[in-house]
């Protein structure tokens, strides 16, 4: 079986040598964490799409011109072309704020205001989490998930104030994500 | 931390929350990165993580909409009853005090008419003086009424801009910045607040608690002061919660500092209201 270093080598190699069977795999291989990372980034689905397409554009065309010299380090490739193609789109905006250009960036700029789909999925989410909550046996693990989560509060700080070890902890946030996930997926099957 | 991060060193130092917190420093969240866009596992974790993580900020911020609309609508019954007892003292002391005048000269002019029989100047002058009355008193009377008929529609517009029920109220957590640390810097709150926003909530965690109550100065990037508001007590998570109108915070760059006792400086929290 070969290793992630030995897959990432060979995907390079083929890349370069101009398969096109290997630049689809390295889209499907990469999607989801790019995807994943605009959309933490960008907080905007269109942005996040656009940008997207760019990264893979990027990304094909540099490992194609042999501009990736270590394959073994693809997939930080990856990110970190995404990241700074999100860091340059943003300092773009800014830059035509400043020039006052705001009417004409703001014809070009995505409507950052979430549309009739996310706000659904948003309440769906919220609701689901709702159930979570109420199904948890106590308070102190309802407090937990909301010091860590709502409050931003270290664990280190909660577990101190609430006398708790990390074990649970950990365990009351595992338990918690787990009951999401089942929750999840049965409404995602629905 | 090693250079290519492992899934065991992940897992060991709990690193995707830290990475959804944005805890991690910039070398330990670029390795991460590159882990994790070749690892399976963290791919689901962290899409499973940051979805329930949205789902209870989702939470918290409804549930904040409704216990601000529920003070609101209590603040409005209050005001309500104020302006419903003000009004009707307006209305009700000048027309008593006409009524009463009224009478009084009702009740002399009956007098006069008993004890002197026929026409006499004083009856004269005093129905003359009676009707006079009688038009000022419907004068004022209708001018008060219109004065409350204006009253009740501004109260009426002022609910209708403040008080009615909102959805998907913008809310937003504000990290705090230490004194000078961000000077020259750009705003780490960047605030993309929605065109059709009415109001927005912003949620302050503050670093310390040491004071009964606290002032909260909003300024903008000149200095000048938009808003400031005295006596704020932190909730049970040492958070101020803030309801402003959104017409408050055009675009530019804005610093809320709190301050408690007497002028001493415990949090700022610089932000850029962006589109």
């Amino acid at each position: 079986m070969q290793t992630s270093a030995e897959l990432m080598s060979d995907l390079v190699r083929r890349i370069v040598a101009g398969d096109p069977a290997a630049e689809t795999e390295l889209v499907q291989r990469f999607s989801r964490a790019t995807s994943f990372l605009l959309r933490r980034l960008t907080r905007n689905d269109a942005a996040a799409e656009d940008l997207y397409q760019e990264t893979f554009r990027l990304v094909i065309e540099k490992v194609r011109g042999g501009e990736l010299r270590e394959a073994e380090r693809l997939p930080g490739f990856v990110s970190s072309l995404a990241r700074n193609l999100f860091l340059g789109s943003t300092r773009r905006d800014v830059r035509r704020r400043e020039r006052h250009e705001d009417s004409e960036a703001a014809e070009s700029a995505p409507d950052p205001a979430p549309g009739q789909l996310a706000g659904l999925l948003a309440r769906e989410r919220a609701a689901t989490v709702r159930q979570v909550l109420a199904e948890l046996k106590n308070d102190r693990d309802r407090e937990i998930l909301t010091r860590f989560y709502i409050a931003d509060q270290d664990k280190d700080a909660i577990c101190r104030d609430l006398q708790l070890s990390d074990l649970h902890f950990n365990r009351v946030l595992f338990r918690a994500r787990q009951r999401y996930k089942e929750l999840y997926e049965r409404r995602k099957d629905a | 931390m090693p250079d290519l991060m492992d899934h065991a060193y992940v897992e060991e130092h709990g690193l995707v929350e830290s990475y959804l917190k944005d805890r991690l420093s910039e070398s330990e969240r670029d390795a991460f990165e590159a882990h994790y866009f070749d690892c399976s596992i963290c791919i689901e974790q962290l899409e499973m993580a940051s979805d329930f993580r949205e789902g209870m900020l989702q939470v918290a911020a409804e549930d904040t909409v409704r216990a601000s609309i529920a003070g609101i609508a209590l603040l409005s019954w209050r005001r309500r009853l104020a302006w419903g007892g003000a009004l009707l003292l307006l209305v009700a002391l000048p027309l008593g005090f006409l009524i009463a005048r009224n009478r009084g000269l009702e009740q002399q002019l009956a007098e006069a008419r008993a004890t002197t029989p026929g026409e006499d100047p004083r009856i004269a002058q005093l129905e003359a003086e009676l009707s006079s009355l009688r038009q000022s008193g419907a004068g004022d009377r209708q001018r008060l009424e219109e004065e409350l008929a204006k009253e009740r529609q501004a109260r009426a517009d002022a609910e209708k801009a403040t008080g009615g029920p909102q959805v998907n109220v913008p809310v937003f957590l504000l990290a705090a910045v230490r004194s000078g640390e961000d000077a020259g810097r750009e705003p780490v709150n960047r605030l993309s607040l929605p065109a059709g926003a009415d109001s927005v909530i912003l949620t302050l965690e503050l670093a310390t608690v040491d004071f009964p109550s606290y002032r909260a100065v909003l300024r903008e990037e000149g200095g000048r002061e938009v808003w400031q508001a005295g006596s704020l007590r932190p909730d049970s998570r040492d958070a101020l919660v803030l309801l402003l109108p959104a017409r408050m915070l055009p675009l530019g760059d804005y610093r809320l500092t709190i301050e408690g006792g007497k002028g001493f400086a415990v949090g700022d929290y610089p932000f850029r209201i962006v589109r």
